[in-house]
């Protein structure tokens, strides 16, 4: 009897012991899931600062990208206002180019028509030159007819004196007549030879015309490629705006797509606040089953069970994934409805 | 400048990365970390084509903020679509009952909302 009740003394003792030490135990449950709840905390923290790190660079490629873009864009304006400018040089260009080209043709006809009587007067004084050899030969053989004249008046003497005056004056008329045909041939002549240098001069400027025409019509030439390459570069330009352009859409829809995938964090961090929550109600829960251990008279007794405080967490959940999770360890179905479409307009 | 949408939620990242996405396609974006503060922009002046609220957030909840704003004069037609985790068909029910526009679940992708808010907003 002794022994029974030395052995049951020991027993209680023991029994004491073992509550004591369950007690502490569940006691430092708290501060452990203190530091299980601020590591929870301190990851939502860490992605939270990393999901913002990384919106920012997103942003900031898509600042760059449209940068890019409206850099181009403006290059394109001044591009096309250039285009405008260049295409309204080119009408006035044409127009000037034209007014040229038929002064160059009026002058050139000028010159063709003046060198084209000149040519024909040179050959009209030219046959001049005929008539005046004729009065010249005319005045040659007037002069020997005066001299043969003046012989026979000398020959009759007294009678053929006044025949000899008239003979005599015949003579002075053919020299005379003589000179002046000399005179006319001489002026014939000089004339003659300005006139050649002026068709000569004619000729060489028709030549500086043409030459001149074959030079604008080079330019012209060359003024048209020039704008068709300009026309060319800048239709490339466009079209390496547009393809700029279009990747530019492709990355802001990528960049949005994204955007929206980094919502996750926001989905990760209420359901490690609920895990939060969960592990606060535990600490409270274990903090007052420690209590109840030290308890005299304490008849195992509970104000809530563990399974019901998780039960009650059922109504914190907001998303279906949450309740899922629970069913799946719980048991039985899920509560809060069927899943909704992820969009819906009203 | 394209129209402007009141972001609501108490998430920073939410609200960054909603706007980010918003101000890329053109739109001009307020935001406000609850229904408090959101009512508070739309009582001193503030004038958005759209809200977009969160449902779960402190202070002054999404269901709450649009009963208030629907209440507000110059409001009632103001279209309010809800962008939440949550998934309670009650209270996506509920939403309806007080006038919202539409409900989105998060996570959406940035095209597929652009592409909801140009539905609700038309010429946007």
């Amino acid at each position: 009897m002794f022994f029974g009740s030395r052995h049951s003394a020991r027993a209680c003792e023991r029994s004491d012991h073992l509550l004591a030490v369950v007690g502490k135990e569940l006691e430092n449950l708290s501060p452990f899931f203190a530091v299980m709840h601020q590591q929870l905390d301190g990851a939502v923290q860490e992605t939270e600062t990393g999901v913002l790190a990384v919106i920012d660079r997103i942003n900031s490629v898509h600042g760059l990208s449209c940068d890019q873009v409206d850099h181009l864009k403006k290059s394109m304006g001044q591009c096309v206002a250039l285009m405008g400018v260049i295409d309204q040089q080119g009408k006035q260009n044409e127009k000037m180019i034209a007014i040229i080209y038929q002064e160059m043709q009026r002058h050139a006809n000028e010159v063709r028509i003046s060198m084209e009587r000149s040519q024909t007067l040179s050959r009209e004084v030219k046959a001049l030159q005929g008539i005046v050899d004729s009065i010249a030969d005319i005045a040659s053989q007037t002069n020997l007819l005066a001299l043969n004249a003046a012989i026979e008046a000398a020959h009759a003497g007294s009678a053929g004196a006044g025949f000899g005056v008239v003979a005599a004056e015949v003579k002075n008329l053919s020299v005379r007549a003589a000179d002046s045909a000399g005179e006319i041939a001489r002026k014939i002549n000089e004339l003659s030879k300005r006139m050649e240098a002026d068709v000569a001069a004619g000729e060489q400027s028709m030549m500086g015309v043409r030459e001149s025409t074959e030079v604008l019509k080079a330019l012209v030439q060359s003024i048209s490629d020039l704008e068709s390459r300009f026309n060319g570069a800048s239709g490339e330009m466009r079209q390496i705006i547009e393809h700029v352009q279009t990747s530019n859409d492709g990355l802001v829809s990528q960049l949005a797509e994204a955007l929206g995938q980094i919502q996750f964090q926001d989905v990760v961090r209420q359901r490690v606040e609920q895990v939060g929550k969960a592990l606060q109600d535990l600490t409270e829960h274990t903090q007052m089953v420690a209590g109840k251990l030290t308890e005299d008279g304490w008849d195992g007794a509970l104000d809530s069970t563990l399974e019901s405080r998780l039960d009650q967490h059922i109504g914190g959940y907001v998303m279906n994934s949450q309740r899922d999770a629970h069913a799946a360890v719980r048991g039985g179905s899920r509560q809060g409805g069927a899943d909704g479409p992820a969009i819906e307009l009203f | 400048m394209g129209k402007t949408i009141l972001i609501v939620d108490d998430s920073a990242t939410m609200i960054l990365s909603v706007k980010s996405t918003l101000e890329m396609n053109g739109f001009s974006v307020e935001t406000a970390n609850d229904g408090v503060q959101a009512l508070g922009k739309l009582k001193s002046g503030s004038k958005p084509d759209l809200i977009i609220t969160d449902v779960n957030m402190p202070n002054m909840d999404g269901l709450e903020l649009i009963r208030n704003v629907k209440l507000l004069p110059g409001f009632r037609f103001t279209p309010i679509l809800t962008l939440t985790t949550e998934s309670q068909t009650a209270k996506r029910d509920e939403a309806k009952k007080l006038g919202a526009t539409g409900w989105l679940v998060k996570p959406v992708s940035g095209p597929d909302l652009v592409k909801v808010i140009k539905q609700v907003l038309p010429g946007a």
